[in-house]
């Protein structure tokens, strides 16, 4: 009976909601937005895409434009690459506003990321652009909640209730109904994610490799609605007046959308903070100055250099080399400078990974906690893909610099040409090029699977608390 | 004292009232009678000024309603159907609240507390919150202000609806003291035998005119029920 | 007689027993003070790390006379960086203005700092300062600070305060009778308004100023411009919760449009306008300028390579080598040769801030965070002005070291106690623009409030 009863009580709330004309407007209202700043997400990302195509050949050809030229010099002119749009970043933008997208590659150097779109704003960059994830992460919640706040709450809906219990259905029945039926609204505006982040994806131009990210995306947001969903029939059951039902949700909302997001940064910041910019580069200039240990300072470094040097080539004077001994330092202290910037940057990120798991452990209060990185990690625009960029961009720099290095130790010869050494520095680098390869899916999911978990840890939370609360049902006063 | 001259009211193609004519004097009670859709709270609202009417006047006191709304409500009461206070505040400051609003001068709790009284509020009612009252209990804080503002029109529009007996008995009773006082009430309601009880005159309504007006006392209970049910029966 | 005091008496009694407002306040107390902490720390770091770039100059110049000590007593002649005044280091920061806690505004998208050397493109100077290693995730997050608590989170407790203050009447019948009162519905209606909004309104103002003070004290004015703008912004959002009153006739509904109106303005309409505004003035290509200014600076290069060779084996006669005087005359050429293109660089961007500048005006929220960002000392303009000061300030260092070479002038030990030229930051101007943004508050307040008049006007039976 039980069982029969589930379609039609689920079929008549999908019939009163979409039959709500306040709701209808809104919800129509949100999904024209959803769909328009995904399509035109995707415009701007295909002529950026081909833009930065353009910028990346005329970067080559600055380059080659150096003709003849002092290796090192050229090592210290640098590269540039500029960073390949993700196509789901059109869904889910991330932190990609706040991440650089031109890289200076140069000698003794670890640059951070520049260009970022934060930069050089005015107020109104305050006020962050919205995406399809904002929609998905933010509204489509407060949708889901003005929808079903007043599902048993409020003197009409106690009304009906009466008449519903009276005519034989059980208050579970009555819940599970109630929120096949909500859910029923939290399918559409997945379709409708989906079928935007479809056609923005056409639109950009990327092929179909990112649809299986695209899917276990709308997952997770499937996971994060549906909690809200039925948290919302939970506080609707708990609470007689619609009123009160109303305020806790928003208050619940505002928490777990405003609040939290905001706190959980700052809080893991001071837990685990990281070195800033200027201290960074102290470290590292001091520790090049002094040697890793401190206590091997650079011109010493550079006397044992010197002495096995002579030693392998079985010199007794430096103009015996048949090599470049400038060459040999450069190429020692390219290989000291990035060991130590490495080692730095490496233990910044793990802080910046500590820092994630702090504010993860706030998905306790907010599952916005979790479905936030776990959407930006399928999109490919969190700190760790820009991680992955920047590593192989700094092997890539690493082997262009050395590769520089070896031509002043191998082809100059200091004593037969006296002056500067010039050299075709283009066609020195000509085999190093750089084609930086996204993190693979499987990384992504089994770095992110406890995001995952959480998402569904809420939904089962949450589909329990509606269930227990059905109990309040049989007691509720018309 | 309660005027209404070829009152009028469309809302669109509907009209909802159509040319009432009717007055109230000081010392009387009107009860309008008629099925829902009516136009009995249309003329109510008409008087309070709540609508504009289409054609016509309603006037208080000689002064049409639309020249001076803030004046006309002056010298009137109004209790609907449901009185709703303020149940944050006591019944004592409740009366306070809508007294200052009409311009009571003398508002002092001694005052106030005596208009509560006669208007059959028990005293240990006055300062608990109106949350608490009953529906009878609000009606008699609405009494209360009649008699703090002696006003010398009251418009009802189903008072005793959803009122126990003794409670309708006692409400009608008050109503009663405030005619012989010499008000002029207009109370729009269902209730037939009230109605021939206490009104003066009994007007029936139907489709937004005014069919009868009788005197009550040429016409028993049992007769005004028969005559109501057999206007109610007509078509236009 | 006015009945505005008994009216404003009913609804300050109304208040003082409604168990939700004391709690909204203790939850405004509660973020505002979150947020106070959490500003004065982010400005602390901030300052910290304006001071190690600054300290970094003196750091340079200590090690250079402990070097320049030690040749001279081996009976070494100092050379090269530790005598010449191309090589000195020159460093320019933006101090926070007194009140950097309340906001975070601009700051974190523009340089704090230059590192200046007299031979460096004078648009350079920043480079190393335009982004800093802060997590990207807390920056994405937005700062936990005042702007954000007044600008978002305020409306809010306005609307929780009062969404339904009339439609509440009208649902449960109170409105009718208090309408039959001989009282104007205007005055009755916007009387509650204006009492119920200034119960939450006003103390959360008084708390806001007092916070700020304990964690930045000294600038009164200030202060009372952030009072002031905080009233302003509050004000605006009563009197919309009161014109949507005007308008619904259920709580739910009131709930619904006040949530929406609050989406609207501080979501979606600020998102539209920046849209807008990329549309009005796309920004202008970073990459093709980088890549403009490269093959520019390489084409000076080139035309001066032969000089350059030269100079390396040349004796200049002059205490200053041949190499940089030969390098003297190259970077002349090459700012001009750049200038055209950081020019018009920056002419790109600045048509988009002035559009954004514009565009401003038509959110409430917008013009909130705009002067809460100008009273902080974090906005566009004070951060532009930055960048021309320490520009000219590397013209000025510039000018010493080409007037010491032409002087044939070397450092002695007496240029090194005597120490560098310092850079002084001049605040400019605010008061314009803190004045358009607070007329343009009052302004939308006013046209707010005379829709409600308009509304109004049409009558009892409209508001039932």
């Amino acid at each position: 009976m039980a069982r029969a009863l589930l379609p039609v009580i689920a079929g008549q709330q999908w019939r009163l909601l979409v039959r709500d004309r306040r709701l209808a407007v809104l919800a129509v209202a949100l999904l024209l937005v959803l769909f328009t700043t995904a399509v035109s997400a995707a415009a701007m990302q295909k002529a950026r895409e081909a833009e930065r195509i353009a910028a990346q050949a005329e970067e080559g050809r600055v380059w080659s434009l150096q003709g003849a030229a002092n290796p090192h010099g050229a090592a210290h002119f640098g590269r540039y690459v500029f960073k390949p749009a993700v196509p789901l970043a059109i869904v889910d933008p991330g932190l990609l506003p706040q991440l650089g997208a031109s890289l200076k590659l140069e000698a003794h150097s670890s640059n951070p990321a520049q260009n970022r779109a934060i930069d050089g704003g005015t107020a109104l960059t305050r006020f962050a652009g919205v995406s399809p994830a904002t929609m998905l992460q933010l509204l489509a919640p407060l949708l889901i909640i003005l929808a079903g706040f007043a599902t048993f709450a409020g003197p009409r809906a106690c009304g009906q209730l009466r008449q519903e219990l009276a005519a034989g259905a059980s208050p579970a029945v009555l819940m599970a109904g109630r929120l096949a039926g909500l859910a029923g609204t939290v399918a559409v505006v997945l379709a409708v994610a989906g079928i935007a982040a479809g056609a923005a994806l056409l639109v950009s131009g990327a092929g179909a490799d990112a649809l299986p990210s695209l899917l276990w995306m709308l997952l997770g947001y499937g996971l994060y609605l549906y909690a809200f969903a039925a948290l919302t029939l939970a506080a609707s059951a708990a609470f007689a007046e619609a009123r009160s039902a109303l305020v806790v949700l928003l208050a619940f909302w505002a928490t777990a959308t405003l609040f939290v997001p905001r706190v959980a940064p700052a809080v893991a910041d001071v837990l685990a903070p990281t070195l800033s910019g200027p201290a960074l580069e102290a470290a590292v200039t001091n520790e090049v100055r002094k040697g890793p240990s401190g206590h091997d300072p650079q011109d010493a470094r550079l006397e044992r250099l010197r002495k096995a040097t002579m030693q392998r080539y079985g010199v007794s004077k430096l103009e015996d080399l048949p090599i470049d001994f400038n060459g040999v330092a450069l190429f020692n202290g390219e290989l000291l400078s990035t060991t130590i910037y490495r080692r730095y940057f490496d233990g910044l990120y793990d802080s910046y990974d500590r820092q994630a798991a702090i504010q993860r452990s706030f998905a306790l209060l907010s599952p916005f906690q979790a479905v936030r990185p776990w959407s930006a990690a399928l999109a490919q625009s969190d700190q760790h893909a820009h991680r992955v960029f920047l590593v192989q961009a700094d092997a890539y720099r690493y082997a262009l610099v050395q590769r520089l290095n070896r031509n002043i130790i191998f082809q100059h010869k200091p004593s037969a040409a006296p002056g500067p050494y010039l050299a075709d520095v283009a066609a020195i680098t000509r085999d190093e090029t750089f084609t930086p390869q996204p993190p693979a899916l499987g990384t992504t999911l089994a770095r992110h699977w406890i995001d995952l978990a959480i998402l569904a840890g809420w939904a089962a939370f949450a589909t329990a608390l509606a269930f227990a609360l059905s109990g309040c049902l049989n007691r509720r006063d018309a | 004292m309660l005027e209404a001259i070829s009152l009028t009211k469309d809302f669109g193609t509907h009209r909802a009232l159509d040319g009432l004519d009717l007055r109230v004097e000081p010392g009387e009670i009107l009860c309008l009678l008629g099925a829902n859709g009516a136009g009995k709270t249309t003329t109510i609202n008409l008087f309070l000024g709540f609508l504009e009417p289409s054609s016509g006047e309603a006037r208080v006191d000689g002064i049409d309603v639309r020249a001076d709304p803030v004046g006309t409500k002056r010298k009137l009461l109004y209790i609907p159907e449901q009185i709703s206070l303020f149940g944050e505040l006591t019944g004592l400051e409740n009366l306070e609240y809508f007294a200052a609003l009409s311009g009571v001068e003398d508002r002092g709790p001694a005052r106030l507390r005596l208009c509560l009284g006669h208007a059959g509020l028990a005293r240990d009612a006055m300062d608990r919150r109106a949350a608490g009252y009953s529906k009878g209990m609000r009606q008699k804080v609405g009494l209360a202000l009649a008699i703090a503002k002696q006003s010398r029109a009251l418009l009802l529009d189903e008072p005793t609806s959803g009122l126990d007996p003794q409670a309708s008995a006692e409400f009608h009773e008050l109503i009663v003291r405030q005619r012989d006082a010499g008000a002029a009430i207009l109370m729009v309601t269902h209730d037939l035998f009230r109605a021939r009880e206490v009104g003066t005159r009994i007007g029936l309504m139907r489709s937004g005119r005014l069919r009868t007006m009788i005197d009550s006392a040429d016409i028993t209970a049992s007769e005004l029920e028969k005559l109501y049910l057999e206007e109610m029966k007509c078509s236009d | 007689m006015s009945l505005i005091p008994a009216i404003a008496r009913l609804e300050r009694r109304r208040v003082l027993r409604d168990r939700a407002m004391p709690l909204l306040l203790l939850v405004f107390a509660l973020l505002a003070g979150y947020a106070v902490f959490s500003g004065a720390r982010w400005a602390a770091a901030r300052a910290h790390a304006v001071e190690q770039v600054l300290a970094e100059a003196d750091e340079t110049m200590a090690l250079r006379r402990e070097t320049f000590v030690k040749m001279t007593a081996k009976g070494e002649k100092p050379n090269f960086g530790l005598i010449y005044a191309t090589a000195l280091p020159f460093r320019a920061g933006l101090p926070n203005a007194p009140l950097a806690a309340l906001s975070a505004g601009q700051a974190e998208g523009y340089p704090a700092a230059a590192s200046i050397a007299p031979f460096l493109d004078p648009y350079a100077i920043f480079d190393a300062h335009r982004s800093g290693l802060e997590n990207p995730a807390i920056l994405g997050a937005g700062r936990f600070d005042l702007a954000f608590v007044i600008v978002f989170l305020l409306p809010l407790l306005l609307i929780a305060a009062t969404y339904d203050f009339w439609s509440r009447e009208v649902e449960s019948g109170s409105a009718r009778i208090q309408l039959a009162q001989p009282v104007r519905p205007a005055v009755l209606i916007l009387t509650r308004a204006a009492v119920r909004g200034a119960a939450l309104l006003v103390p959360a103002t008084a708390i806001t100023v007092l916070l700020l003070a304990l964690a930045a004290p000294g600038d009164l004015a200030g202060l009372a411009l952030l009072a002031l703008t905080i009233l302003a912004y509050g004000s605006f959002w009563i009197a919309l919760a009161a014109l949507i009153n005007l308008f619904v006739r259920s709580s739910t509904t009131a709930a619904l449009a006040c949530g929406t109106a609050w989406l609207g303005l501080v979501v979606l309409l600020p998102a539209a306008l920046a849209a807008a505004t990329e549309l009005a003035a796309p920004a202008p290509s970073p990459m093709a300028y980088a890549n403009g200014v490269r093959a520019a600076g390489l084409e000076v290069r080139a035309a001066n390579a032969k000089a350059i060779k030269a100079a390396a084996t040349a004796e200049s006669g002059r205490a200053y080598p041949a190499t940089l005087w030969a390098s003297r005359r190259e970077i002349g050429e090459r700012d001009a040769r750049l200038l055209p293109l950081h020019h018009a660089y920056a002419e790109g961007a600045a048509r988009g801030r002035s559009w954004a500048d514009r565009l401003r005006f038509l959110s409430p929220a917008v013009l909130a965070q705009d002067a809460l960002d100008r009273l902080a000392g974090t906005d566009a303009a004070r951060a532009l002005a930055f960048q021309d000061q320490a520009r000219s300030f590397a013209g000025q260092t510039r000018r010493l070291a080409f007037d010491w070479m032409d002087q044939d002038r070397l450092l002695t030990l007496a240029d090194y106690d005597h120490g560098l030229p310092r850079f002084a930051f001049a605040e400019p101007r605010r008061g314009i623009a803190l004045a358009a943004d607070l007329g343009a508050l009052g302004l939308l307040f006013i046209l707010v409030l005379a829709l409600a008049a308009l509304r109004l006007r049409q009558g009892a039976a409209k508001l039932l």
